[in-house]
């Protein structure tokens, strides 16, 4: 009996060990996701919001019937013709007039937008309802609002949250970035902004072309240089492996300005070469794979002399068959490498084409300030294909990180 | 299961065909039949400031189809840019223009890598004084000032308005105030970064200067008045350092009542702002604004590049400095309009309509200063004045020694005793 209660205990204690680490490493990255769905006035607010408006349901049917009345419920907008009405609850609508404006965009001489639409106000006994309409027959992508209500009127609470709200004086400014934005449109708002905001789709295809190349150009090299190194007996192997090691050393940024000028001297800035070669021999993949190699026991190899083969027939149908776990954990690293490398990539490349998903991040962060809820969301996309990718290799990931001991 | 579930999430991320940034399109256009080519390298990683340039780089390119093209490109951020620079000297391909700060320009005039501007600019006469002469070394222009932003103050009105206080003019008046305000709500309300900026405001409000008889100073009797107002402030109670993030990342914990901060920050502060956020010139003295420390960049023209480009970059800079250019960069982005005429144009005129608080930002222009431009200047504001300032705001070393040992540290930096 005793023991069987000790048994629950270790278990349960087990469970709360195990539990309470996976919350303190999931954290982080909830925190992502939380503020990838944050307006800008909720992801600069010190103290910590938790769930953003973004995510709460009623919220969502809101938006959709807003965006629904501007021309579609999925993705918003301010059909030709249509009317938008926001109503507002305050606890005295008898004490003044709320008035909203459409913000033009910065350095606009003219906005259409604006132009074409007519605010009408209504008072109901609780509150005011504030109808745009679009005059004209354009369709625009969404419905930007700044409405300034005065501070007699009491507690005000918008059907649809607003996205920023502060003091003015006698009024409260509340804004939103899109009054009808539909449900998608409203969830997923950084997502869409921040696609917008620079070219995405060719950053992707940058990331995975220079960092699938440098996996299979990597583990080609490096399985031959560790094979060298691990199986054939030649003067000096040992201190040239020291040597090779020993580069390991050298920080990166130290080379930084030395490859440059060696890139530009062979007319390679700015162009795949300068991206993928330069990464394509890996010491750390030579050393893994070397200590790989050196643990295959040397029967195999001496059966295989004895039946012919060579140095190049042992390394592809002897070694490098048995090496597949060690290749996995190399492709791994070198493929995470080369997806997050930032310096490297805008160090030599300067046109758009040539970019990739880290540099694309880098266009949220401002001198003074940084866009938080657009470079989680960006964030969050530029990992989504890591995630997907680690669910179907799970196994080999976790074998690949726990047999090299390092993380 | 799960596995669908992922591929079609990322099915719906993917579905987002949008259309990608107007300007850059049209310069990749404009470029691709251009006979010359001028890149400008840019440290605008992106926001209103990089489409605000791409747009005027449109402009010209459009004004100027049968001579070549201007492409801007962004290099990273500000440091990024300039180890690009380096490198690019080293390997021989600099490109035509750059954004450069005063100290960056010293080091590059040491290599005699720049072009001089003087005659090439038409309205040299209608950019702001102070910024220009920032940008003459020995007599000669080697930049045009382009992006400069400047500490002005930023004030709680609601606040104000609670207690019935009025918006300090004078230094005296500012400590004065945020005593009783602190006194009344209970918690210091000025909140500052320990750093070199906001020492600048009190060093140089107070008559320091950074380069005496040519020599760097930084523990003169000015500067120890400076930090120890700071570090009496906050033993005193009316003063909070902040020192995580930016302060405007920092609303909502505690009363704010003011800060002394650059006006890059300000589309920041409005964001995150709650209560009534008001900006004004920096309580100074004489009846007049205080002065304003000046950060940002200028442009700069390399010298051994093709006539072509050389010519096309020069005309580049000249449109750029032009009252219509700089008013419409100015709206955009926030930045102090380098033309002193830009304010008449109609882009500055509808952005005061909509906002008549920006006049500060112009207005704090006229009050400008300059930290010294020598190549070590940016080693000294972060490794070693920075450092000293944030030490003796955390009660590490008194304001006297903290600055001499910063003292000891410049002369042997400047001496070349270490690097």
């Amino acid at each position: 009996m005793s023991n069987s209660i000790r048994a629950l205990l270790s278990r349960t204690l087990i469970y709360f060990v195990l539990t309470s680490g996976a919350v303190v490493m999931a954290f982080p990255f909830y925190w992502m996701i939380a503020t990838s769905m944050k307006s800008p006035q909720e992801a600069q607010q010190a103290a910590p919001i938790w769930f953003p408006e973004r995510t709460i349901p009623h919220n969502w049917f809101v938006a959709a019937r807003l965006g629904q009345e501007g021309g579609n419920y999925l993705w918003g907008g301010f059909k030709g013709g249509s009317s938008v009405t926001l109503h507002l609850a305050v606890s005295d609508p008898t004490a003044g007039k709320p008035r909203a404006r459409i913000p033009k965009p910065p350095a606009a001489f003219s906005d259409p937008r604006s132009d074409a639409t007519h605010i009408t106000y209504s008072r109901d006994s609780t509150g005011w309802n504030v109808t745009f309409k679009n005059s004209s027959t354009k369709d625009f992508n969404s419905l930007p609002v700044i409405l300034y209500v005065p501070k007699k009127c009491g507690k005000i609470s918008p059907r649809l949250p607003a996205d920023a709200i502060r003091s003015h004086g006698n009024y409260w400014r509340l804004e939103w970035v899109n009054i009808a934005p539909g449900l998608l449109g409203y969830i997923f708002h950084n997502y869409r902004a921040a696609w917008r905001a620079a070219p995405f789709a060719r950053y992707f295809f940058v990331s995975f072309l220079t960092a699938g190349l440098q996996v299979l150009g990597g583990i080609l090299f490096a399985t031959m240089a560790a094979f060298a190194f691990a199986r054939i007996r030649f003067p000096g192997r040992d201190t040239l492996f020291m040597l090779f090691v020993a580069t390991m050393m050298i920080p990166g940024e130290v080379l930084l300005i030395p490859n440059y000028i060696l890139l530009a001297k062979l007319g390679w800035l700015d162009t795949f070469y300068a991206l993928i070669v330069p990464w394509l021999a890996s010491v750390f993949g030579i050393f893994l794979l070397r200590q790989f190699f050196l643990s295959l026991p040397q029967d195999l190899f001496d059966a295989a002399r004895i039946d012919g083969a060579s140095h190049w027939g042992m390394l592809w149908r002897i070694a490098f068959p048995l090496a597949v776990p060690g290749l996995v954990t190399y492709g791994i690293f070198a493929f995470l490498g080369a997806y997050n490398a930032l310096l490297w990539p805008l160090i030599v490349t300067q046109s758009p084409e040539m970019r990739t998903i880290q540099v694309g991040l880098q266009a949220f962060i401002g001198e003074a300030g940084s866009d938080y809820g657009q470079l989680m969301a960006a964030s969050t996309m530029a990992i989504m294909p890591i995630i997907i990718g680690y669910f179907f290799a799970q196994r080999h990931f976790i074998q690949g990180i726990a047999r090299s001991g390092i993380k | 299961m799960k596995k669908v579930f992922l591929i079609s999430a990322l099915a719906v991320l993917l579905s987002f065909a949008f259309a990608q940034q107007k300007a850059a399109d049209v310069l990749k256009a404009q470029c691709a039949k251009a006979a010359v080519v001028a890149d400008l390298w840019h440290g605008f990683r992106g926001g209103a400031p990089r489409a605000a340039l791409e747009n005027l780089a449109v402009a010209f390119n459009k004004s100027h189809a049968d001579e070549g093209c201007v492409r801007p490109i962004n290099q990273g951020g500000y440091r990024d840019l300039s180890t690009k620079i380096k490198a690019a000297f080293a390997a021989g391909n600099l490109p035509a223009m750059a954004q450069a700060f005063e100290n960056n320009i010293a080091l590059y005039l040491q290599a005699d890598a720049l072009q001089p501007l003087d005659g090439k600019l038409s309205s040299i006469a209608e950019l702001n004084p102070l910024f220009v002469n920032a940008v003459r070394f020995d007599g000669k222009l080697y930049g045009l000032p382009f992006n400069k932003s400047v500490q002005i103050l930023y004030y709680n009105r609601d606040l104000l308005k609670k207690y019935g206080y009025a918006l300090p003019r004078s230094l005296n008046d500012f400590v004065s105030t945020a005593k009783k305000l602190s006194k009344a709500a209970g918690e210091p309300v000025y909140w500052f970064r320990p750093d070199t900026s906001t020492f600048a405001y009190w060093f140089f409000n107070m008559g320091g200067k950074y380069v005496i008889d040519g020599k760097v100073v930084v523990n003169s009797p000015q500067a120890v008045m400076a930090l120890t107002t700071l570090v009496n402030g906050v033993k005193d109670g009316w003063a909070k350092a902040i020192t995580s993030g930016y302060i405007n990342q920092n609303f909502g914990k505690g009363v704010y009542g003011f800060s002394t901060d650059t006006s890059a920050g300000y589309s920041y502060y409005l964001r995150a702002a709650k209560f009534d956020l008001g900006i004004a010139t920096l309580p100074g003295s004489g009846g007049k604004p205080g002065y304003g420390l000046v950060q940002g960049t200028d442009l700069i023209v390399f010298k051994d590049i093709d006539a072509a480009k050389q010519k096309l970059a020069l005309e580049f800079l000249d449109f750029v400095s032009s009252a219509k250019a700089q008013a419409l960069f100015s709206a955009a982005t926030g930045y102090v309009p380098v033309n002193l005429k830009a304010q008449d144009e109609p882009a500055l005129q509808d952005k005061l309509m909509d906002n008549p608080d920006f006049k500060v930002v112009i207005e704090q222009g006229n009050y400008a200063v300059f930290e010294p431009a020598i190549p070590e200047w940016e080693q000294i504001r972060f490794d070693i004045l920075g450092q000293a300032i944030t030490a003796a705001v955390l009660g590490k070393a008194t304001p006297k020694a903290a600055l001499d040992k910063a003292q000891k540290q410049v002369d042997d930096l400047l001496a070349g005793r270490i690097r």
